[in-house]
């Protein structure tokens, strides 16, 4: 946090744009520099030959005061007079610029002697015009040569001068040249290494800009595969990029927590489905091994065996077709692997429940059958009409003392072999008949399994519409209370 | 690794750019200093070169002072020049020989309108007896310019000082030197025991144009010592010659007019370099050698060989130095004071073959 606080909070445009300022500052303040160098380098040239220019204009200019001065004596124009104080003034101007100090350099001295002489020459042509003008003859005349004379002497003067200036400062421009030859080379050279040592500047400045950038690119395209266990990357600067990188760094912790969180819940839920399961399981389990506990029907079926034989042995005729009976009719549930079978063995079956009920309830049940023999072999699965038989028993007629009939017809309609199996019991309502169809009952409403063998209606219903795969393979009529029950099934006939 | 880097960030960076940048700004400053500075010293390199008058005096100049002479290539004139101008340096004077820079050459009288116009603070002047010289030499003392003359007088004008030879003893000096001669060729007369020469003809040279009274001096200070001091049996015959010195070649015509002429002389003087290098010359020439004695004048490379060699007898050699010292310090003492004494001699030596050697090695020794 205190890192934080202490971070420049500068941002990138204006690093960016501050680098490249500053070094377009540094060129410039070289650039400059080396100009001013330059400049001053060519100024001293130009100074080579500036004297000989303000010689060359003296020249020039004596020369005109010089003319003015003899067309005037000789013409007395107005207009040369003009003329000549006009130049005269020029020619002031100019020579007033000339050196006046004693010093050690003859071409000073040279200058100052132009200087006074010319001052002396002006002073002569001005008697000689103030004489003309006052018509002194003789004395025009007499300063008009010495006029002459000195125009003379100074033009002497500037000539030399001149020349010997021009002498000099040919010398000097060799070396001045080889000087600024110098001076361009040493230029060259600094110039370079600025250039060298700016661009190493821009690169390492520019670098240091563009490492986070790096750092992030490399973090999210690790975080585009997949790995979220990357480091979080270090913040080095409060600019954009660095908030960027902090913004980076908060999502990549983030989503690694929800991912955290997704899979805990996940876990939670696919435990709290096992243990649901498990406890299913364990029941289904219990309740099977309950049943196995109670009924060991080999054991019976055996034992049923043993006592029918017995019965032949005591020649006890009626015991042993009971007894041989009910050993049929636990054999068919004891076989082992067949689901399916024919309608005749369904049919067997029956028959031998039948019997046993009435050695039971004595005779109590009138049981008849219609079977079209030719329609038998049609295959279906088993345990069926014998529960629905019991529940015929049960439910319609078990209360009915001796009047109880159960009828079974086998026959064929529309194609579809058709079962009936129809009782004169106490009916069903038009309700309980939806709500058995449609698997709705309640465990209150269920007939208790235990009574016979633990298959409801709802099991045969199911059973059935799974292997005729048609909803209507089980129809119930009943016309009400007391007025019995048909229970149809229809399966489809084998071709 | 991280921390380094973290070293480099923003504020350190900018840090090391501004450093970088007024690092640069100071080399390329010094740099462009070093080099305007150079280029300075080489634009007027010419000028210090030329300009021999120093900078190199802690005496500020504040006076001008011009020398005007028309032989200014003579050795003779630029020695004087030379003395007039290291004393100057040292009085705070800076001396120029006027004309020495000049396209056009310029006689003295020129010279001296232009030292005037030019309005120099003393003039030295090698001056002539003429009327326009000493109008000339009025105007500037008329104009509060101080003149000196040097070497060559103009008596009757208003100069402050002339310092010169003192031409008399000049003569007595030459007059010695024909006696000596007269005595070496007696003793040779008598040795030989033929008389070869009963009479020495000498002949000085006079300069026909710069009439002044120098020259007649030095004639009678010879014609005195001779007349006093010759007490040998050799007879000596003075005569003058008369060199037309008007332009710059007519002295050499002349002093060849002379070794043309039926008799040549037995011994010549002569009152300057330049008639004693002609003469010199035309001894050469003229296969005179050890014929003629030559008396010269001044102490010039030249000359000194002549006398090395034999061939000129011997040579009076001026101070020219101090005579160059002797102006400036006249001039100078006359500002301040006022005063100042109308004549100021130069030391005369006498420079024959026994002497020689000691300035021959000087000149050399000057020379290198």
């Amino acid at each position: 946090m205190k890192e934080k606080h202490s971070r420049p909070t500068v941002s990138l445009q204006l690093k960016l744009s501050g680098i490249f300022i500053l070094a377009s500052v540094l060129i410039f303040i070289v650039n400059g520099v080396l100009i001013i160098g330059i400049n001053r380098m060519t100024e001293e040239m130009d100074s080579v030959y500036r004297d000989n220019l303000k010689l060359n204009e003296l020249a020039v200019s004596i020369s005109e005061v010089q003319n003015s001065m003899t067309d005037y004596l000789n013409t007395k124009t107005t207009d040369s007079l003009e003329r000549y104080f006009k130049s005269e003034q020029d020619y002031h101007k100019l020579i007033a610029e000339l050196n006046n100090e004693v010093t050690g350099d003859y071409y000073d001295l040279m200058e100052k002697n132009i200087r006074n002489m010319s001052e002396e020459y002006l002073t002569t042509t001005g008697y000689a015009i103030e004489a003309k003008r006052g018509r002194n003859v003789e004395k025009y005349s007499v300063e008009y040569d010495k006029a002459c004379r000195l125009y003379n002497y100074i033009n002497t003067y500037i000539n030399s001068l001149n020349n010997e200036r021009f002498k000099s400062n040919s010398s000097n421009f060799s070396e001045l040249i080889s000087a600024f030859r110098i001076f361009e080379t040493v230029t060259f050279i600094v110039m370079f290494g600025v250039v060298v040592g700016s661009s190493f500047f821009v690169i390492g400045f520019t670098s240091s800009l563009i490492d986070p950038v790096r750092k992030l690119a490399k973090s999210a395209d690790e975080v585009a595969k997949g790995n979220f266990e990357i480091e979080t990357i270090e913040i080095i600067s409060g600019d954009e990029i660095g908030v960027v990188t902090g913004a980076f760094n908060k999502m990549v912790v983030s989503i690694r927590q929800y991912i955290e969180q997704i899979k805990e819940n996940m876990e939670y839920e696919r435990s709290m489905q096992e243990k649901e399961l498990r406890i299913e399981a364990t029941l289904k389990e219990a309740q099977l091994k309950y049943l196995q506990t109670q009924i060991n029907p080999h054991f019976l079926f055996n034992t049923l065996n043993a006592g029918a034989q017995l019965a032949m042995m005591e020649e006890a005729q009626r015991t042993y077709d009971y007894i041989q009976n009910t050993a049929e009719f636990f054999r068919y549930n004891v076989r082992e692997g067949n689901t399916t079978v024919h309608l005749a063995d369904e049919i067997n079956l029956i028959d031998h429940y039948i019997y046993i009920l009435n050695v039971r309830f004595s005779g109590d049940i009138k049981y008849e059958k219609t079977i079209d023999e030719n329609i038998v072999d049609v295959l279906m699965p088993s345990m069926i009409l014998q529960p629905i038989v019991e529940n015929s028993v049960n439910h319609g007629i078990k209360e009915m003392e001796g009047r109880g009939k159960i009828s079974l017809r086998v026959y064929s309609e529309d194609g579809f072999v058709c079962i009936s199996v129809k009782d004169n019991g106490i009916g069903m309502s038009q309700e309980m008949i939806d709500k058995v169809l449609s698997g709705e009952l309640t465990e209150e409403e269920k007939p208790s399994p235990v009574g016979a063998h633990g298959i409801g209606m709802d099991n045969v219903i199911k059973r059935l519409r799974l292997f005729t795969d048609r909803e209507d393979s089980v129809s119930i009529i009943s016309e009400g209370e007391g007025k019995g029950t048909e229970v149809i099934i229809k399966l489809v006939k084998e071709e | 690794m991280k921390k380094r880097k973290r070293r480099y960030s923003t504020k350190n960076i900018l840090f090391i750019y501004s450093a970088m940048i007024l690092i640069v700004a100071v080399i390329s400053f010094a740099v462009s200093m070093y080099f305007s500075g150079n280029i300075k010293a080489a634009r007027h390199a010419g000028d210090v070169k030329d300009s021999q008058a120093g900078q190199d005096t802690d005496v500020a100049l504040d006076k001008y002072y011009v020398m005007i002479t028309s032989d200014r290539d003579l050795d003779f004139w630029k020695s004087v020049y030379e003395g007039a101008r290291e004393e100057g340096l040292k009085k705070g004077v800076s001396v120029e020989m006027i004309g020495d820079n000049l396209s056009e050459s310029y006689s003295e009288i020129e010279l001296m309108e232009i030292a005037i116009a030019s309005k120099v603070d003393g003039i030295i002047v090698y001056a002539d007896e003429s009327l326009e010289m000493r109008t000339l030499i009025d105007e500037a003392v008329g104009k509060g310019i101080p003149v000196v003359t040097v070497y060559g007088d103009n008596a009757n004008s208003s100069r402050i000082c002339y310092v010169g030879v003192g031409s008399y003893n000049l003569g007595r000096e030459y007059g010695k030197q024909i006696v000596k001669i007269a005595r070496e060729t007696e003793l040779s007369n008598t040795t030989a025991s033929t008389h070869m020469n009963d009479v020495i003809r000498v002949v000085a040279l006079i300069n026909s144009y710069s009439d002044n009274a120098n020259q007649s001096l030095v004639w009678s200070g010879i014609q005195s010592t001779v007349m006093s001091d010759n007490n040998t049996q050799i007879q000596i015959e003075l005569t003058q010659a008369y060199v037309d010195n008007r332009n710059t070649f007519t002295t050499e015509e002349s002093i060849r007019d002379i070794f043309r002429s039926e008799e040549a002389p037995d011994v010549i003087i002569c009152l300057n370099e330049t008639d004693t290098n002609c003469v010199y010359q035309s001894l050469v020439d003229y296969n005179k050698v050890g014929k003629a004695s030559i008396l010269g004048y001044y102490d010039s490379e030249s000359i000194l060989k002549g006398i090395s060699r034999n061939v000129i007898y011997s040579t009076i050699s001026v101070d020219t130095h101090q005579m160059g010292v002797y102006c400036v310090d006249a001039i100078k003492e006359y500002e301040e004071t006022g005063n100042i004494s109308q004549y100021m001699p130069a030391d005369i030596t006498l420079i024959d073959k026994n002497n020689v050697s000691d300035y021959l090695n000087e000149t050399e020794e000057v020379t290198e």
